[in-house]
């Protein structure tokens, strides 16, 4: 473990991507205390300033601080980034132990999770916050369930790689049960690329919930959130871009955060595997 | 060969029915009635009865939706619910838009990529390196609404040079090609991104195999080491990839079509879904499955082809 701390530590970029989510999480945790404004005053009459001492990144078309509702919707995307993968991953770590350990139920799981792959992401989410009605925690179902056979493929390979190995034997020849063999010797010998893409899945989920917001199917308004704050931005491009500048530059930084730390990981835990694409 | 590509299609038709099955479900499951969408919110009941039976919505989900995979075997996608226009017209009537959008996005693509790619690899750990793969990995990380609306704000609003939105006719004529740059690009800095990557580690594995340490010492040359021995084997992965975005962009780039006004597939079926037109969604999402399944096919005898190792039992 240590060998693997070194490495992670020796990769600069993911040591950056540690510090950046670190920071972000101290920002959205103390959003109250870092605010400059309340993210929800309007302020009319200053509508649409640029950058300015009193307001550092400028004001929206209502006259909010816009620092102030960045710092406020680092909350909720980090928040949708974590449940959403969360959601993902088990779901789809299960589904993947069960058909990578059990073949009798392998092509039934395989062949769904076939189903919702063959659907592109982005309209499958679409889909499924239109049927359920756009809210904070339909997003992160709707984010959740298109990473779910991502997961699964990963874990059944995983699977199908250690179960044939001796100590997976030994233990069943102990006559230790299913569930045992698969939570407690199959699974956390195989967690380090399972690792490696949540953090990967969570810059993704954290892409894909703006996306939605960005289309008005996310959290509704007054509630800030980066996405519909590009979004609302985008009647006042001529006269005031930076309202749509700012909230995308900091999507920017989390994603770009958790892809740095996902690559280190990946150098420190398992110099060979590649990063699996999506989309 | 014959019997592999036929396993293949034959393996494809439960995915194609499990697909429709999740689109009719989900589309189903959705509040707000599409008969009052039909029929207007004020209209008596009598109408709305008659609507109703018109559509066939009385009748219990599992026989609307064996008539509707019935008809969709035979072509028949049924009627938009908004513009009562066959769905097989309005997809088709927007399907150029999309294919001429996806084919100019993933040309720029691997036009960028592929190289940025190879000098990576070629030139590894050195600032060209470094540089390249720190600008793929920053496009990953760029929401592509942002892009888009940084690009507009850029080459149209700031030096107008290229036009906001829409489409202008087709691509070889100067304003169609005018109108697609800004969209395709936007489209295209994801794709550039997971290319140049793919190459570069592609490359970087071949570089080290002994069949090219014995070219090199042969005295083949840096180029034709690189041209004719890594690149052919190095581009495998890179042809999945390809394969898999051109498939997925074929049905249509919602986001992207809709900050540009893309008149494309994509666009139709991000209305449908808002409007609760099912049929135009299910029509869609069924259009973009079959893209999928038969790109993928495509890919895998690519794939035979670029690697003669692979062998179709």
């Amino acid at each position: 473990m240590s060998d693997a701390w070194r490495r992670f530590l020796g990769h600069r970029l993911a040591v950056i991507g540690l510090g950046v989510i670190a920071i972000l999480v101290v920002l959205a945790v103390g959003a109250r205390v870092f605010s400059p404004h309340d993210p929800l005053r309007q302020d009319l009459p200053r509508a649409l300033a640029g950058p300015s001492a009193d307001f550092p990144l400028g004001t929206d078309e209502f006259g909010r601080c816009i620092l102030s509702r960045i710092l406020y919707g680092a909350r909720l995307s980090l928040l949708v980034g974590v449940i959403a993968t969360g959601i993902g991953a088990s779901a789809g770590i299960l589904s993947g132990l069960l058909a990578g350990y059990f073949p009798r139920v392998e092509s039934v799981v395989m062949r769904t999770m076939d189903v919702l792959l063959a659907f592109p992401s982005i309209l499958l989410a679409i889909a499924i916050v239109a049927a359920l009605g756009p809210s904070l925690p339909n997003v992160m179902i709707a984010v959740g369930v298109r990473s779910i056979p991502s997961f699964a493929r990963l874990t059944r390979s995983m699977v199908l790689g250690i179960k044939e190995l001796e100590f997976v034997q030994g233990a069943q020849a102990l006559g230790a049960g299913h569930p045992r063999i698969l939570f407690r010797h199959i699974l956390p010998n195989g967690i380090s690329p399972l690792l490696v893409f949540s953090s990967m899945q969570v810059a993704t989920a954290i892409l894909l919930a703006a996306i939605l917001s960005f289309l008005g199917l996310g959290v509704q308004p007054p509630t800030p959130e980066w996405g519909k704050m590009v979004s609302d931005g985008r009647s006042y491009l001529m006269e005031a871009p930076h309202v749509s500048l700012f909230p995308g530059l900091a999507i920017f930084v989390a994603v770009m955060g958790f892809n740095c730390l996902g690559d280190g990981l990946r150098d420190a835990l398992d110099p060979r595997m590649g990063r699996v694409a999506i989309e | 060969m014959t019997r592999y590509l036929i396993r293949r299609l034959l393996q494809t038709v439960p995915v194609l029915f499990g697909v429709s099955l999740l689109v009719f479900a989900i589309m189903h499951v959705v509040p707000g009635d599409p008969v009052r969408l039909i029929a207007g919110p004020d209209a008596p009941e009598s109408v709305v009865q008659r609507v109703r039976a018109e559509l066939g919505l009385e009748r219990p989900l599992h026989v609307q939706y064996l008539s509707f995979l019935g008809r969709a075997v035979q072509g028949d996608l049924g009627r938009s619910l908004r513009s009562r226009a066959p769905v097989i017209d309005e997809i088709l009537t927007r399907f150029p838009a999309t294919l001429e959008l996806t084919t100019v996005s993933m040309l720029m693509a691997v036009a960028v990529g592929l190289p940025l790619g190879l000098v990576a690899a070629v030139r590894r750990s050195t600032w060209v390196d470094y540089l390249s793969m720190g600008a793929s990995l920053s496009s990953l990380s760029m929401p592509i609404f942002w892009v888009a609306i940084v690009a507009i704000w850029l080459f149209s609003l700031q030096l107008g040079w290229l036009p906001v939105s829409g489409r202008a006719g087709p691509v070889w004529q100067w304003e169609g090609l005018r109108h697609i740059v800004l969209p395709a690009a936007t489209l295209a800095t994801t794709s550039v991104a997971i290319i140049s990557r793919l190459t570069r580690s592609g490359m970087l594995d071949v570089l080290g195999r002994e069949y090219v340490t014995t070219a090199r010492a042969k005295g083949v040359s840096p180029l034709g080491v690189v041209g004719k021995h890594a690149l052919k084997n190095a581009l495998i992965p890179v042809v999945t990839v390809v394969g898999l975005q051109y498939g997925f962009l074929l049905g249509g780039a919602v986001v992207t079509e809709t900050i540009f006004a893309w008149p494309g597939v994509g666009r139709l079926a991000m209305t449908a879904i808002l409007q609760r037109d099912y049929p135009v969604v299910q029509g869609c999402v069924l259009l973009v499955a079959v893209a999928f399944v038969l790109v993928n096919l495509f890919v895998d005898v690519l794939y035979g082809w670029l690697d003669p190792r692979i062998r179709y039992e």
